[in-house]
């Protein structure tokens, strides 16, 4: 049961007689992102509501940059129109709860030129129970949960914190991210243990980490056959001269393949390991940076020596700067996400509160 | 052709979060609220505020503000932000009306 005392005024309604008018209404309303919605009656919505112990006008937060009021109820009417069932329900409040951290700066991340959009990686047991697609496709399309969580998730960004293109997201180019970003980590393919437990959350938990970043550039490897080797692979795409964190600083996020994920812990790499190994590898000479650009805007890491061209600076300043999952299908694929940088976006994790 | 089945009326819920004029914050009130001042008519003399992004490398508006001083005999009172993403304090845009005759702002990253 909640223990927040301060609510907020319920939901307000409208009637129609004519289901392809109250579709028009949402289009014109513009509380849709441009994409087909369900129409977020009342019953949707009170099923929605009573798959958690929630007082539904419990205000969650605060959803800037508009600073609407997200209430129980107001995230469940956007989870019913991005098509959530109710078991869905959970996890998009762990992860609006997550992006409502001030560490996330969710204010930037929605109103910033870049293109980030939260990324939500669930993890643990509800990975199964819940039928999020872990496997082939766990960006694209097919799953109800990826795609209902996701878009949940964009949806009050949209409706609740107003951030609308030409409003007050001021993406240069934005990204299909926009639409619906959510993941899961394999459990059947991932050799450690669940992706939370470092961050603090059991393992018999579950858990949604919510960062902001790029869409998932792809990096295909068929020859190496060692950690070092499957890395320094990855490595060098995180670390491009041009990388956004190379230059603004802030985290990343890599997602190894199953096969990846193989080879990766076939030496009894632990994911602590792993992530310190992408890290010390992730770099670039000083020299390669001033040469596509005067100046970096990243506070630099104290031992960098400036007037050394041959220093190899790291993407990031920590291997902790690192989130690291395992995801996907059958492919020597990994995938790698550059955040926003150190204005905001990180990576920040949430136990699910399952009923 | 089939005939169409009567469809019930349809009551939708609205997604759009209530916002709350105490949720923004602005900058306290004095107990005594100061003389209204009048807008100015001509920046020669004048005072002029800045508050910038902190985007290194990138200030146009201090570049901005110095042509300014320069050209107009303007005195410069500048502010920075902590990081350019996040929205200043009341404080320092309280200060800013009370100092800058005008204002230069630093937006968006």
């Amino acid at each position: 049961m909640s223990t927040s005392t301060r609510t907020a005024p319920p939901a307000d309604w409208l009637d129609f007689d004519d289901f392809d008018a109250a579709i028009e209404h949402c289009y014109a309303s513009g509380w849709t992102d441009g994409l087909p919605i369900l129409l977020p009656t009342e019953k949707r919505v009170r099923q929605i509501l009573d798959a958690v112990p929630r007082d539904p006008l419990e205000v969650v937060g605060i959803v800037p940059p508009g600073r609407g009021i997200a209430t129980v109820e107001k995230i469940a009417i956007n989870a019913a129109m991005a098509g959530c069932l109710p078991q869905h329900f959970p996890v998009v409040l762990a992860a609006v709860e997550a992006m409502l951290e001030p560490i996330f700066n969710l204010n930037g991340v929605q109103a910033t030129t870049h293109m980030c959009s939260p990324l939500v990686v669930v993890s643990g047991p509800a990975v199964r129970e819940l039928d999020f697609n872990a496997g082939g496709n766990t960006f694209g399309g097919g799953s109800r949960a990826n795609a209902g969580v996701g878009r949940a998730v964009r949806l009050v960004m949209w409706n609740v914190g107003g951030g609308k293109p030409g409003i007050n997201d001021k993406a240069t180019f934005g990204s299909p991210a926009k639409f619906a970003y959510c993941i899961a980590e394999n459990p059947d393919t991932c050799p450690w243990e669940p992706l939370h437990v470092e961050r603090g959350i059991a393992a018999t938990d579950s858990a949604v980490t919510v960062f902001a970043c790029e869409s998932p550039h792809n990096i295909s490897d068929y020859q190496n056959d060692t950690p070092a080797g499957v890395l320094g692979v990855i490595a060098d795409a995180l670390s491009t001269a041009s990388n956004n964190v190379m230059d603004h600083g802030g985290e990343v996020l890599v997602a190894l393949g199953q096969e990846h994920a193989r080879i990766v812990a076939s030496q009894g790499l632990s994911r602590a390991d792993a992530r310190r190994l992408l890290w010390e590898l992730a770099r670039r000479p000083l020299g390669d940076l001033f040469r596509v650009r005067r100046g970096l805007l990243r506070e630099w890491p104290d031992w960098i020596d400036k007037n050394d061209l041959g220093t190899r600076v790291p993407v990031v300043d920590d291997p902790a700067n690192i989130t690291l999952t395992v995801a996907g299908g059958p492919g020597p694929h990994s995938v790698c996400c550059p955040g926003w940088g150190h204005y905001g976006g990180f990576a920040v994790s949430r136990k699910i509160q399952l009923t | 052709m089939t005939t169409e089945s009567p469809i019930q009326r349809i009551r939708i819920l609205d997604p759009v979060g209530l916002i709350e004029p105490e949720e923004v914050p602005t900058v306290p009130l004095p107990l005594v609220a100061p003389p209204r001042r009048e807008p100015i008519r001509r920046l020669q003399g004048a005072t002029l505020g800045v508050l910038t992004n902190v985007f290194r490398g990138y200030d146009v508006p201090g570049a901005v503000a110095e042509r300014l001083a320069q050209q107009f005999g303007m005195e410069v009172v500048r502010f920075e932000k902590p990081l350019i993403s996040r929205t200043a304090k009341p404080e320092i845009i309280g200060e800013l009306a009370e100092k800058a005759d005008v204002v230069i702002v630093g937006l968006a990253a």
